[in-house]
């Protein structure tokens, strides 16, 4: 059945601009959200409080936004946090995130459909179209209805669906813009109703500010339904990142307007207010608060209580139209992976869109609606938005680090990582804060969780299907479970491979490890994924002739995997094994400009989260000298052991040398006799020597003739520092003809944290 | 004016003007970044044409 579905699907149709993806993201943030919040955040926050609650939601959102923007631009596939996830942290996590991701939006869309009932029957109720009685059923029926109307309109296609969006959003967006410049205008012709902002904040404190962030966290939300419109987006690279950032300082701005404008609307003298002040009066209206505040705005209350109808139903629309495309979107992509059956995945021939993962939604937007008290419902959605925003700014930094080289940005966030940091730690604060709002959103939302993980376990996880940037185990033959040291060595040529067996030997009897054997096969990416193993056999010699040599002295295991990406292979092979030092050997050929030491190596010595060596001409394998120049750092510590081991055990020698340019000197001694536990050949074997210098590579190369191997441990320096000019260890790998070994420590912050991400 | 008045004005517009700054910083990068044809993140770094 799925390979008839292949045959039939094609791909999604581009033909989203701007103009039209900005409105969909607008759309979806002004939504019920902003309408149902103002009430409610003035009793919680105070005058003041409310604007500030909108203006640093917004300044959270740009962050989050920013994240979005990026990984949208350089992964513009339809899934959104899906995706990202997929691609950052494996298919389980990615099955989450799709999960949480479709179960928010299509509640999301069954609170605005219901919302959308309650305001249009108001409207007609208003005009005396419509006896109260009717109200609580007509509510059901014409929430079906929007449901299934707009339904019908995500199944026309992306561009009936953009167009609607987008003028429903205008809509909304002359309305409410009107509103925020009507308070503006009315505080400058009196100035007396700045007074209204009196206290500030709710006397209940700035914490409260907190809760209120939380709970309208979801108007704020649009940068996912334009992530999702990935596919059908004209020009996605430059379009999204600018749709999302667009749409967020719109919002932002917008609601502060329309906040000012709802604490001005009412004169302090004004006899209605019965004894309160005017944020006290606007607040204890809860939901309806927003409404009242602009029937006092307006000219008349008729006229006010109109234009608020009138702006409600057009943002509930768009926000339901919005929230049925995401929810789609989501739901189809995890069909696509066939983390869910591929019926999911299914595209009309005539609309080419995917009626299927359509109709599922839309069976789950309508039975929440007509059945399910949606407002607790719709509070499980925003924790599940705040949980999956937070999973996408991991997913930024994780890409950019795994992935930056690979991938191509049409944006790239300034700071990197400062702002995601910043939006992680908040949205953890604001779920925290949320189940002040609803107790039963933090009973729900584990609730779909949990059932999303059996799923995953029960079904999606021996189904996915592999994507293309996934790395996949071909062949893996487990060692029996030996605790202790592990000592990964990546063997890809079979001509150095008995060469890096040798040095590996040493190591590994020094260390008292078990070895696991490594062999990676890149892919080209114009090969599909299906005919990988065309590529197998043309490392398979090597890990063949490694584990005769080694097998029968060690603890060995070996694995054959194929990857897009052979660095990025690498390091998360090493990662996921929990290896504690990487073995790779080096031809020797210098870089190009992008890097140092070639595209392989380079990421690796920078990501690889345990020690790394890299063996350069060792083939031979008998040492007698070895030369090791030292500066203080872990890594010189790890290049004199590496040495002492390497070196033959009987007669070998060490010399550490220091070169000085007439600075302050380098106390080697001292620094020898710390290390003397991590050596493998007695401390008078090891000996120092000093030489003063302009040039540390001349003077190292010049001291090197009588040594036959240079071990030297790599640059403590950023990656950042390096690109600028090449390091003493990267010059001397070039011009040394000499065998060489180059290590990086394992040990520092920095490692610590590759270890997590 | 009470201070707790000048301090959440002052936040509101400093979030605010963030916002905007990042909004108008962001839209020159994406230009910037289109103009090179969409380069990687480390060529982003090095000033470098993407082929």
């Amino acid at each position: 059945m799925s390979d008839s579905t292949q045959q039939v699907t094609t791909e999604l149709s581009r033909e989203l601009n701007l103009f039209h993806i900005t409105m969909m993201g607008l759309g979806m943030m002004i939504g019920a959200g902003v309408f149902i919040g103002v009430g409610n955040v003035m009793h919680k926050a105070g005058p003041g409080g409310l604007m500030l609650t909108f203006a640093l939601n917004g300044l959270v959102a740009i962050f989050t936004a920013m994240s979005y923007a990026e990984l949208s631009s350089a992964i513009p596939r339809a899934g959104g946090a899906y995706n990202f996830a997929r691609i950052g942290f494996g298919r389980g996590t990615s099955f989450l995130a799709g999960w949480m991701e479709w179960f928010a939006s299509s509640v999301a869309g069954s609170l605005y459909a219901v919302v959308f009932a309650t305001y249009t029957l108001d409207f007609f109720y208003q005009l005396g179209f419509l006896d109260a009685s009717i109200i609580p059923i007509g509510q059901k029926v014409v929430a079906l209805l929007a449901g299934l109307f707009f339904i019908y309109i995500n199944y026309r296609g992306a561009s009936e669906t953009g167009k609607i969006g987008a003028f429903f959003t205008l809509g909304q967006m002359v309305l409410i813009v009107g509103i925020g410049v009507v308070g503006i205008i009315t505080a400058i012709y009196d100035p007396s109703r700045l007074h209204n902002f009196k206290p500030f904040i709710h006397p209940d404190g700035l914490l409260t500010i907190l809760v209120t962030m939380g709970f309208t966290s979801v108007a704020f939300e649009g940068y996912e339904v334009i992530a999702q419109a990935g596919d059908e987006t004209i020009d996605p690279k430059r379009n999204i990142p600018k749709a999302m950032l667009y749409s967020v300082c719109i919002v932002t701005v917008t609601y502060i307007a329309v906040s000012f404008a709802s604490v001005v609307s009412v004169h302090a003298d004004n006899p209605v207010l019965d004894g309160l002040a005017p944020w006290e009066w606007i607040a204890s209206f809860g939901d309806t608060g927003f409404g009242q505040a602009v029937a006092k705005l307006m000219p008349t209350e008729f006229i006010g209580y109109m234009v608020v109808a009138l702006a409600v139903i057009f943002a509930s629309t768009s926000a339901l139209n919005a929230t049925i495309f995401s929810a789609t979107r989501a739901s189809y992509a995890l069909g696509r992976d066939r983390m869910l059956p591929a019926v999911f995945s299914k595209i009309s021939r005539k609309r080419k869109t995917p009626y299927m993962a359509l109709a599922f939604t839309g069976v789950i937007v309508i039975s929440i609606a007509i059945f399910l008290p949606t407002r607790d419902v719709g509070s499980s959605a925003s924790i599940m938005f705040l949980l999956l925003f937070f999973l996408v700014n991991l997913c930024v930094i994780k890409i950019r680090r795994d992935m930056g080289d690979e991938l191509h940005y049409g944006f790239l966030m300034p700071l990197f990582p400062l702002f995601p940091i910043l939006a992680i730690i908040t949205q953890g604060v604001l779920a925290v804060f949320l189940h002040e709002m609803s107790w039963v959103a933090w009973v729900v939302a584990p609730v779909w969780i949990g059932a999303g993980v059996l799923i995953y376990l029960a079904y999606s996880k021996s189904r996915a299907i592999a994507t293309e940037d996934e790395i996949l185990v071909l062949e893996e033959e487990e060692a029996p479970l030996v605790k202790g040291y592990k000592i990964m060595v990546s063997v890809a040529n079979p001509e150095n491979a008995l060469g890096l067996v040798r040095n590996t030997y040493k190591l590994a009897k020094a260390k008292e490890a078990s070895i696991e054997l490594l062999h990676m096969v890149p892919v080209p990416p114009q090969v599909p994924l299906a005919d990988a193993h065309e590529y197998m056999m043309e490392g398979k010699e090597g890990i063949v002739e490694a584990m005769l040599y080694l097998a029968p002295l060690f603890p060995l295991s070996s694995t054959l995997r194929y990857c897009r990406s052979l660095p990025r292979g690498i390091v998360s092979t090493a990662r996921e094994k929990k290896a504690d030092m990487l073995i790779m050997g080096w031809h020797g050929r210098p870089g190009s400009q992008r890097f140092r030491l070639g595209s392989t190596l380079d990421p690796i010595i920078e990501r690889t989260p345990c020690d790394v060596v890299i063996f350069k001409d060792c083939g031979k394998g008998d040492f007698r000298r070895a030369l090791v120049p030292v500066a203080g750092g872990p890594n010189s510590a790890l290049a004199l052991e590496i040495a002492s081991i390497l070196v033959d055990g009987d007669e070998g020698e060490v010399v550490a040398l220091t070169v000085t340019g007439g600075g302050s000197r380098f106390d080697v001694e001292r620094f020898l006799d710390r290390n003397e536990v991590r050596l493998n050949i007695p401390r008078e074997r090891v000996t120092s020597m000093g030489v003063r210098s302009d040039s540390v590579v001349e003077a190292i190369i010049k001291e090197s003739e009588d040594f036959d191997l240079i071990v030297v441990g790599s640059t403590a320096k950023p990656a950042l520092s390096r690109m600028a000019q090449p390091t003493v260890p990267e010059m001397l790998a070039r011009r040394s003809g000499k065998p060489m070994v180059m290590v990086r420590s394992a040990a520092g912050f920095r490692t610590l944290i590759r270890r997590w991400i | 004016m009470e201070f707790e008045v000048v301090a959440g004005v002052g936040v509101i517009s400093v979030a605010l003007v963030t916002i905007v700054y990042l909004t108008i910083w962001s839209r020159r990068m994406i230009n910037k970044l289109a103009a090179r044809n969409f380069p990687s993140a480390r060529d982003a770094k090095l000033g470098l044409r993407d082929e």
